[in-house]
């Protein structure tokens, strides 16, 4: 087996690209090749923590470079459609940032340049998919425990995020110019991508509210609700923040079936499911899947490149997701519900 | 039907304090009637008799079975005479329900069940904790095999003690030697873990004074020395048969617990039962199974069979209950839930507990019981 020569290239969404830096340097099978950011501080001192022989000051030296199998994108939205289909043009599986682009026109170009490259695309917000909780959530509903999914309400108050470990201002992460949104976006992606998984099916329509309850010097919002309808009929509440105070994180989620429901409440980390539990009615608490290993991520990714394994989560759904998330910031502006572009042709 | 003519004797704390019988008869009205009272103070009977509108009082047991038409009399004396007025109560063919501890020696006992028995007489004993919705559900669900065999359960059956708050009346009789915890708290745990596993068969215990005196923390009696000649501590650990056992205590050190007020651990769950509304957090009564749902272990907190409500009922009712009970069994010919043959065996384990302390030996039971299903 050859090893995945593996470049990081952009460090903006930190909270991500360093654990998955970690895993690529010390996971069996991959190497961390090179790293490049658009501060050399940044990417100098990754050089140095993670023992990177190779600090670009371009990141298209790490790209084109025929000596790279792979490309970690994170860099923000606005740069990253152009690093991706760089990527994929030179034949460089990838993993890459949320959201996928600014635009679902670039998020388009994206996808055309993935399809029929034969790179193998891994979108950041699908990681989760491969992360214990999410994994038995969707055994759960496949063995039908809860019947027909019909509905959901998925929350995260988290706070302001920092641009780097040692920066808690928020830089790149509050910058129109630079990501799709603020405090609803960061997180509700996520649960689009995982409710488009457990469904089978996408968003058609959504509508929300944002606001700037604890930072209004933002230019982006601090708090977002959604509700999103997806194509057979389930509807979902999505409510999303930068307005928790330290150590106020929580992250919880219903779903609710035709035949039963789970709850997980992130703030007691306690996992409730209700349905079938004869002889007895009403909840049942159950021991919660474990932490979520993100480096362990890197081992679909390499399995699905080798050809060992289906990709969890293809380039296709960064477009969706991004379609989604776009059509809610349209329907807070127009006041109305917008059902999102169907497809990046 | 008419209400069940009553006679009360003993008209102390339990007969007329908040949490006690007579103030608390007003929902069940129209089964029980109190027509009478005695008590062997001079006058106290009188004056709770006039307190309470009860037409009449009398300063001793025999007066009144001879002087009123009863059709039951409600023991709510100390503990000490339980015996000897239970056995009278029965021999002048009344009705009976009594407070806790049904006597304090098992000749005592053996009498109430022979009479009970020869005059087809209905008896009630206290505790009434077995009445209480999770309680019969606990039963029901071991008896189901919900949580597989039973290996063991820990009862916690005691408070911290009558001194170490602010007792409305001298405590210093619940120290001395023939009371204590084990009969006063001791007696609920034993009761709840026998009522929900059935009788045990061994007993072995140790007992002991924590202190020797105890100084009155609150209330009227703030401040005075007790010396302490029962012993206020007791642990005891039954034997059902078939490795099953459990722990109680009956012990006056309990001032406060975090911890479920009843566990019982069996080879497929648990159960756990937290003691609310009295004290306890959480749903009164929780499941843990291997197998809960889908393959999966995890608690389940089942909804109590018709709700709240007959716990708020019994909870309104207080020390009442006793007279509830008896009012429903002698009305339908029932036989009591709170039954005699379980109060004979529960003392026969404090007792056996007492004598195992003593000898350091595992002491054998003899009696037995069974309650309706
Ligand atoms: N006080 C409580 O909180 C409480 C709680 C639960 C159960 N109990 C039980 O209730 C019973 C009574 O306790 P209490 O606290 O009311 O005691 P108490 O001392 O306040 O009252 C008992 C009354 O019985 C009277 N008495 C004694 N011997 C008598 C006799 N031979 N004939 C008639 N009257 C007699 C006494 O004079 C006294 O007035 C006990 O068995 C106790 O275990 C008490």
């Amino acid at each position: 087996m050859t090893e995945l020569r593996v470049a990081l290239v952009g460090l903006d969404h930190w909270y991500a690209a360093l654990p998955l830096a970690d895993g690529a340097r010390s996971r069996a099978g991959l190497s961390l090749a090179g790293v490049w950011d658009a501060d050399p501080a940044r990417a100098a001192y990754v050089g140095q923590r993670y023992d990177v022989g190779r600090v670009e000051a371009d990141w298209r030296a790490l790209v084109d470079d025929p000596g790279i199998d792979a490309v970690l994108s994170f860099v923000s939205p606005d740069l990253n459609p152009e690093v991706c289909v760089a990527a994929a043009k030179a034949g460089k599986h990838i993993i890459a940032n949320k959201p996928l682009a600014l635009r679902s026109e670039d998020a388009s170009r994206v996808v055309e340049a993935v399809r029929g490259s034969g790179v193998t695309f891994l979108p950041a917000e699908s990681r989760q998919r491969l992360g214990p909780n999410a994994q038995w959530l969707r055994r759960w509903l496949q063995d039908g425990r809860i019947g027909q999914l019909t509905s959901a309400a998925m929350t995260t108050w988290a706070g302001l995020p920092a641009q780097w470990p040692d920066d808690r201002t928020p830089g790149w992460f509050v910058d129109p110019a630079r990501t799709v949104g603020g405090g609803w976006v960061d997180h509700s992606i996520y649960q689009i991508d995982l409710l488009r998984w457990l469904l089978g099916e996408e968003v058609v329509a959504i509508s929300g509210q944002t606001a700037k309850h604890a930072h209004p010097e933002l230019e982006v919002e601090d708090y977002g609700a959604a509700t999103a309808t997806f194509a057979g009929g389930a509807v979902a509440t999505l409510e999303n923040t930068w307005t928790a105070p330290d150590g106020g994180f929580q992250s919880s989620y219903t779903v609710v079936g035709s035949g039963g429901a789970v709850r997980m409440d992130g703030i007691q980390g306690r996992l409730l499911v209700s349905g079938e539990v004869e002889p007895f009615s009403g909840w049942v608490e159950v021991a919660p899947p474990g932490r979520h290993d993100q480096a362990a991520d890197l081992d679909h990714w390499a399995a699905v490149i080798r050809g060992e394994s289906d990709p969890v989560a293809t380039v296709e759904d960064a477009w969706h997701n991004l379609a989604a998330c776009i059509a809610f910031y349209e329907s807070v502006n127009a006041g109305r519900t917008i059902s999102p572009r169907e497809d990046p042709a | 039907m008419s209400p069940l003519r009553i006679g009360v004797l003993g008209a102390g704390m339990i007969a007329t304090g908040g949490g006690g019988v007579l103030p608390n008869l007003d929902p069940i009205r129209h089964k029980a009637e109190v027509v009478a009272i005695a008590d062997v103070v001079p006058d106290l009977a009188r004056t709770v008799a006039e307190t309470f509108g009860i037409p009449h009082a009398f300063t001793n047991l025999g007066a009144m079975l001879d002087g009123v038409e009863l059709d039951a009399v409600v023991n709510l004396t100390p503990i000490p005479v339980h015996g000897a007025t239970c056995a009278e109560i029965l021999a002048a063919g009344k009705h009976l329900a009594t407070e806790k501890p049904l006597a304090t020696s098992m000749e005592d006992a053996d009498r109430i069940c022979e009479l009970a028995a020869e005059h087809e007489l209905t008896v009630v004993c206290a505790p009434f904790n077995m009445l209480y919705p999770d309680r019969a559900e606990a039963r029901r669900l071991v008896r189901e095999g919900a949580i597989g065999k039973v290996a063991f359960a820990r009862v916690r059956s005691s408070h911290g003690g009558p001194a170490s708050g602010a007792w409305p009346a001298d405590p210093t009789w619940f120290y001395q030697k023939g009371s204590g915890p084990l009969f006063d708290m001791g007696v609920y745990g034993i009761h709840e873990i026998t009522g929900i596993l059935g009788p045990a068969k061994r007993v072995v215990a140790f007992a002991g004074i924590t202190e020797p005196t105890r100084t009155v923390r609150g209330g009227p009696f703030q401040g005075k020395t007790i010396d302490v000649t029962a012993d206020d501590n007791v642990l005891m650990l039954l034997d059902f048969g078939e490795s099953t056992f459990a722990v109680v205590d009956g012990t006056f050190n309990v001032n406060a617990a975090r911890g479920p007020k009843l566990e019982i651990y069996g080879r497929e769950g648990t159960i756990n039962l937290s003691g609310r509304p009295f004290g306890g957090d959480g749903p009164p009564l929780e499941i843990f199974r291997l197998d809960a749902v889908g393959g999966l272990r995890g608690w389940i907190a089942p909804d109590m069979p018709d709700g709240d409500a007959p716990m708020r009922r019994l909870v309104g009712l207080h020390r009442a209950v006793l007279v509830d009970h008896l009012a429903d069994c002698v009305a339908t010919g029932t036989r009591p839930l709170l039954n005699l043959e379980h109060a004979r065996h529960v003392l026969e384990i404090m007792l056996k507990a007492d004598e195992a302390a003593r000898t350091g030996q595992a002491q054998e039971l003899t009696t037995t019981f069974s309650l309706p299903t």
